[in-house]
């Protein structure tokens, strides 16, 4: 019987061993063509500039409308004829959402593709790991972001430049329309992610200045499927208005679950909802509240100007091109992408002299997001004319009675 | 006595298969250190920074998953958190520099101490956990960090993480350029995996195998496996801590959600695609899946989907992983082993038991399951140097007081004392501390380990036991040579359970019991299964054992064994004693033989008659 | 402490917690069957909402009819991606155990995730579903859609207890739960089995998402979140039990909707897994668990 077995042993070993050895070779021959593959590097010929956007992962509400601005305005220039005649390439890389792939990402563009600046991070985690990187290997970084260390200390931040809005400018906007609106005591509801949390602590550095106070702070998850818990609380605690700060699926049901409490608070939101997705997903339960928007989400109602021109025309070859309208994502990332060009345009692919023409050529530029202004002391591109209160309308947005 | 005393034919023979009689060479044992040997070469082939950053980040994740690989791959505790302890040694480091001004060097133990004691404190309730219920509790640690880290913002620096952390330097020198910080996590990652390979190819490391693959066996052989778990859970602890601090002196930045649920779904992914269990295939697999999106670049909308794809197919064709598909891993303990054995003078001494009186006494002990009570007060004891036999029919509960005394099962009532102390609360780790070794009655020997490897774990079951002569134990080489020699297994000592014939594997289970020095043996059915040589020969070797001073409690239904070598019988039905005797008592008693032994051709020579009447009987 | 908002926690906590409870049942039928968790059960909710959003997009006008029509259509291709997930994982080498086919499982999860993304994009989907307006409950608003989610998942339920244990079929998916071999010798064939199992879980993975998606809105990321929470509703039933996976749902999702609204909102995802680590510690074998599970 010893033998049987060992006969049996010795066949199923054989059969095994060659499915093993079957299995080795494709291993081998995949890894050979990975490692080809790895080893082939990027030509270098035309314009290049790069972009790291949060694609895939929990920011990809961000980076896939900055991704298609960017390419948006590349396409715009290169259908012209390219820069001086020579065609203009944007390298959009993954940031996956999370710092580590933003990281790789960064010295990708800026090592292997020898991009002369790069446009992003989507999110602030990710801008924060991408500075140091910028910073040491002289590439000009504009961060999609809103917080305030993005350009502060401006000893460490010589070449980062945030073409968006500040945080504190969203919340100022609210406060004044808080005050006009004559309410005195403020809930808070942010969510717990970098963003909800700036807007949070600009709130409560800035409503005693204007004169309100804050009742009730409560936050939510950025993966939270309802809120009427934290309503209930906002509205015990008696406050006159809620403001809102936050992204995400979230911002949208607390809405809903407003008109479910038939809360009757009025719930005013920073600019985290000025895109379409938002105001398609809400529907009717947004209707009447107060939203903190950018020009490019009203231009039919702006006076006439430079800023609505170019919104008007972003608007209209957004939509053309992808089938929805743009957001302020979209427009921050191709007001970005525009300046960049420019400065190709004018001092060519050096790195250095791309940050100088940040630092000393940008005055009063009109974007799609805001006319820009930057200066040596100050990368915090946009002011508060950049920023409107919008009423949510049934078709969408109007402009505030205020601002016009 | 030899192995080739057994039947013919049988000498050896599974050993003619494939791989592992011969001792492996020393480049074979070298092979495990390639994949870092490569490494080092890396920034020979290239100075890119983009490259070398890859490879960096490569780095650093090894430092986390070779940790693991203990955890998971030897030990089998799946952790699927393991993020959070790179969270707190990255934590630690980034806030003891940014907001205390302390040198990173400082702060980088600071950091694994805090991993060190928060997997202590975490680890002991959540380790008595198994299997999938172990994996969701670990799940959820990284989430409650996430949350306690954007909550206490004020010390954490929130949702917005903690920046600005400064470089490590040494002296005026920056660890900042890309080369030179490459190496120093190289040095690292070889250092850590020194480390770990130290413990895996220790008896600790066996003794996790031994747990991973059985753990009433690991307890039978000594092992207190809730202290083995939690030691191999901080020290991984320690090490993905160790790699938070080097991460964030290299990125100079860290958030709550850095390593969060999906990074520690990814370390376990990246462990179980190189091959679990190997230490270095841990390494080829954190390589590969890293490279991989890197290379998916160009279509990183459609990587997700490959890279799912890539593990699916992995999966489904090597199940062990990369590594798996290479041989059985290399064995730890080699026949050199035996070989340095051989060469000391056999163990002959008798144990001088300082005990008075009994050395195993029972007292009214009662077991129940539910409804059914399968021993009912039972009165037993054993003196030095006794065989003594408990035979029954089956549903006796002959094994379930082996069980009660082994201290697998804990009673329902009575006393158990042994060497004059009360033990039955002990676990059963405890007791064959204490001396009591044993064989089950389906043999549990670990598959993963070498006949060797598994009769070395029982030396755990020495402990503590610091006996009087001390000059006369040998070395613990040599206590597992000489056994190797006396059982007859010389020539299957590298082989795996799986290659040997039952007869020998039941030898190396009474050698993992015997290597822990037991003044009791508790043998539960060893003649099972074994032909009338084989059975002669275990008498012999149980004989031995009796004039070493050691008492042995045998359970079989196995007469030829029981009849010959049995002081006294102790005959059990329903869970009561029915009889108690001599051989020649028992034979002749007719409860005993109304109930087992058989009311037909009742003889006096019990050997060959009883044998028979149990040819049907016996195998149960 | 005020206690008055209580009520209308508890009901925001049941909504989601009947979700948890759906999506768990599901963890809980495939382990049952064959000691696989499966990591795709996420994605299954995930799917289930976006094919239907799309189905409905595709039926000119959303009326009630045509939504439930898209749904039945979505449930069908739910059944179809369970019944392929079962037969990729039989294609495994032998030498595989459970940990493997987990591991496929995630694979799966990986790509669907990815998938969904390509098709579907970044941004959040939705269709109408429920009448408006809500009835008051102790001084709690409860939404007409919580009431109907509530109702289909004890309808499910209830419907699971009948099939696992008043059908012939039923039986033998408890008996090759216990004992595949056992089963066979009385001619059940146990992979028959775990198929059903599989087409069960896509079942109620994909109605969970037909049900949420109204309520809350779906995007192809969601998959994670809603797997662990399930995942936890599952474990803290026992892991064995889809009722106790149903009961665990709604009693993590009360938990965690108390949590908020009475300690802490910043800790909202803390709360279910410290409601599960105190199950976990307590009675180590789930709520309903028996003690087959302890020795798992």
């Amino acid at each position: 019987m010893m033998k049987t077995t060992k006969l049996l042993n010795d066949r199923s070993v054989q059969v095994q061993a060659q499915r093993k050895s079957w299995v080795r070779a494709a291993a081998a021959g995949t890894a050979i063509a990975l490692g080809v593959a790895a080893a082939s590097a990027f030509a270098a010929d035309p314009h290049k500039i790069g972009a790291v956007f949060a694609l895939t992962g929990g920011a990809s509400f961000l980076g896939d409308p900055e991704a298609k601005a960017a390419q948006l305005a590349i396409d715009q220039v290169n259908a012209a004829g390219g820069i001086n005649g020579r065609r203009v390439e944007l390298i959009i890389e993954d940031s996956k959402s999370t710092e580590t792939a933003a990281v790789l990402s960064l010295r990708k563009l800026i090592t292997q593709d020898n991009v002369s600046a790069i446009l992003g991070p989507s999110r602030t985690g990710d801008a924060m790991a991408a500075i140091p990187i910028a910073t040491e290997n002289g590439v000009v970084l504009l961060p999609a972001v809103s917080g305030v260390a993005v350009v502060e200390p401006i000893a460490q931040r010589k070449w980062i430049f945030r073409p968006g809005q500040g945080g504190d400018l969203s919340v100022g906007k609210v406060l004044d329309y808080a005050r006009r609106a004559g309410w005195k005591r403020m809930g808070i509801l942010y969510s717990s992610d970098a963003y909800g949390e700036d807007g949070r602590d600009n709130m409560r550095k800035l409503a005693a200045s204007k004169g309100l106070s804050i009742g009730r702070e409560e936050s939510f998850s950025p993966t939270a499927t309802d809120l009427k818990s934290q309503l209930t609380n906002l509205k015990n605690a008696g406050v006159d208005a809620i403001f809102m700060h936050g992204v995400g699926a979230p911002s949208v049901v607390v809405y809903r679950n407003a008109r479910e409490l038939d809360l009757k608070i009025p719930l005013v939101s920073g600019h985290g909802q000025a895109n379409s997705a938002f105001r398609k997903a809400v529907g009717d339960d947004v209707v009447g509240q107060p939203v903190v928007g950018a020009p490019v989400l009203v231009w039919k109602e702006m006076p006439a100007g430079p800023l609505r021109r170019a919104s008007e025309d972003f608007s209209n070859k957004y939509t053309a091109k992808y089938g929805t309208p743009p957001d302020m994502f979209a427009g921050i990332a191709y007001d970005s992408a525009r300046m960049v060009l420019k400065a190709l345009a004018e001092v060519g692919d050096d790195r250095a002299k791309i940050r100088e023409w940040f630092e000393t050529r940008v005055k009063a530029y009109p974007g799609v997001t805001g006319t820009f202004t930057f200066t040596p002391t100050d990368h915090a591109g946009l002011s508060s004319d950049a920023l409107i209160m919008m009423i949510a309308t049934p078709a969408g947005w109007r402009l505030a009675d205020y601002e016009k | 006595m030899t192995s080739s005393d057994i039947a013919p034919g049988v000498r050896s023979g599974a050993l003619s298969n494939a791989q592992s009689a011969k001792q492996p060479s020393a480049p074979r044992r070298l092979a495990i250190w390639l994949p870092l040997v490569l490494l080092a070469v890396v920034p020979l082939v290239s100075r890119n920074p983009y490259l070398l950053s890859v490879w960096t980040f490569i780095l650093l994740n090894l430092i986390v998953v070779i940790g693991l690989d203990l955890l998971v791959g030897y030990s089998g505790q799946l952790s699927l958190g393991h993020g959070v302890f790179v969270t707190i040694g990255g934590y630690a480091s980034a806030l003891l520099t940014t907001k205390l001004g302390w040198n990173g060097w400082a702060a980088i133990p600071a950091g694994m101490i805090a991993s060190g004691i928060i997997a202590f404190v975490i680890g002991a309730p959540t380790l008595r956990l198994r299997g999938y219920y172990l994996a969701m509790a670990t799940l959820g640690f990284p989430v409650v960090l996430d949350a306690v880290l954007r909550n206490w913002g004020g010390i954490t620096g929130g949702s917005s993480g903690v920046t600005g952390i400064p470089r490590l330097a040494i002296g005026d020198y920056i660890l900042k350029d890309a080369v030179a910080y490459y190496y120093f996590a190289w040095v690292v990652v070889c250092i850590v995996f020194f480390v770990a390979k130290l413990i895996a190819h220790s008896r600790f490391g066996l003794s996790l195998k031994a747990i991973h693959a059985d753990e009433p066996a690991a307890a039978a052989r000594g092992i207190d496996i809730a202290r083995a778990k939690i030691t191999v859970f901080v020290v991984s602890a320690v090490f993905a801590a160790f790699s938070g601090s080097l991460y964030v002196h290299y990125v100079q930045f860290i958030g709550p959600d850095t390593f969060g649920v999906l990074y520690s779904i990814m370390l376990v992914v990246m462990l179980v695609v190189g091959g679990a269990g190997r230490l270095w295939g841990g390494v080829v697999g954190t390589i590969v899946l890293m490279w991989l999106p890197e290379l998916l670049r160009s279509t990183s909308t459609w990587e997700p989907i490959v890279f799912g794809a890539v593990l699916a197919v992995v999966m489904l064709c090597a199940p062990k992983g990369i590594a798996g598909l290479w041989a059985r891993r290399a064995a730890i303990l080699y026949a050199a082993q035996r070989e340095a054995g051989a060469a000391q003078p056999p163990d002959r001494t008798t144990r001088a038991v300082a005990v008075q009186g009994d050395l195993l006494a029972i007292d009214n002990l009662k077991r129940n399951f539910g409804g059914v009570q399968a021993v009912g007060g039972l009165n037993y004891h054993i003196a030095p140097g006794q065989i003594k036999a408990i035979i029954g029919p089956n549903g006796a509960g002959k094994s379930t007081a082996l069980a009660l005394i082994a201290g697998t099962l804990p009673p329902s009532a009575g006393v158990i004392a042994f060497a004059g102390n009360n033990i039955e609360a002990l676990p059963a780790h405890a007791r064959a501390r204490l001396g009591i070794g044993r064989t089950f009655q389906h043999i549990r020997l670990i598959a993963d380990l070498t006949v060797i490897e598994n009769i070395t774990l029982g030396l755990t079951a020495i402990g503590e036991r610091n006996p009087h002569d001390d000059k006369h134990r040998a070395a613990p080489d040599a206590i597992v040579g000489s056994l190797v020699e006396r059982l007859g297994l010389a020539d299957v000592a590298d082989a795996y359970p799986g290659q040997i014939n039952q007869y020998q594997c039941r030898l190396v289970e009474l050698g993992a019991a015997l290597a822990g020095d037991p003044s009791l043996l508790l043998l539960d059915e060893p003649a099972a299964g074994l032909s009338t040589a084989e059975v002669d020969q275990l008498a012999t070797i149980l004989r031995t054992e009796r004039e070493r001073g050691r008492s042995i409690i045998l359970v079989d239904h196995v007469m030829q064994l029981v009849m010959t070598i049995a002081e006294e019988i102790l005959v059990l039905e329903y869970g009561t004693a029915i009889a108690q005797g001599t051989p020649a008592e028992i034979l002749n008693d007719a409860r005993v033989r109304a109930a087992y032994l058989g009311t037909r051709n009742a003889s006096r020579d019990g050997a060959a008659h009883a044998s028979a009447a149990n040819a049907g009987v016996a195998n149960a | 402490m005020d206690f008055s908002g209580i009520p209308q926690f508890v009901a925001g906590g049941l909504t989601v917690g009947a979700v948890y409870g759906l999506v768990g049942a599901g963890f809980s039928l495939i382990f049952k069957a064959s000691k696989v968790i499966n990591f795709a059960q996420g994605e299954f909710v995930v799917l289930g909402g976006l094919v239907t959003y799309s189905l409905v997009g595709l039926f000119t006008g959303a009326t009630l009819s045509a939504t439930l029509a898209a749904a039945l259509t979505a449930v069908a291709v739910l059944l179809a991606i369970g019944a392929l997930l079962y037969t990729l994982l039989r294609t495994a080498k032998r030498g595989s155990n459970e940990f493997t086919y987990v591991m496929v499982t995630l694979a799966v999860a990986i790509a669907l995730r990815g998938a969904a993304g390509l098709v579907w994009g970044t941004e959040y989907k939705t269709f109408p579903l429920y009448p408006r307006g809500s009835v008051k409950v102790l001084g709690a608003v409860v939404t007409y859609g919580t009431l109907i989610t509530v109702a289909a998942t004890l309808l499910v339920s209830l419907g699971l207890w009948l099939v696992l244990y008043r059908t012939m079929i039923g039986k033998a998916m408890r008996a090759c739960a216990d004992s595949p071999m056992a089963a066979q010798t009385v001619g059940i064939r146990p992979q028959r089995m775990v198929l059903y199992a599989y087409l069960g879980s896509a079942f109620m993975g994909g109605l969970a998402g037909i049900l949420l998606t109204p309520i809350l809105m779906m995007s192809y990321d969601n998959g994670v979140m809603l797997a662990l929470k399930g995942f936890t509703a599952a474990v803290a039933g026992g892991l064995a039990n889809p009722f106790g996976a149903i009961v665990g749902g709604l009693v993590i999702g009360t938990i965690e909707s108390l949590g908020v609204g009475m300690i802490s909102s910043e800790l909202q995802n803390a709360y279910a897994f410290v409601a599960l680590l105190l199950v976990l510690f307590l009675r180590p074998q789930g709520l309903f668990g028996g003690r087959a599970e302890l020795a798992r």
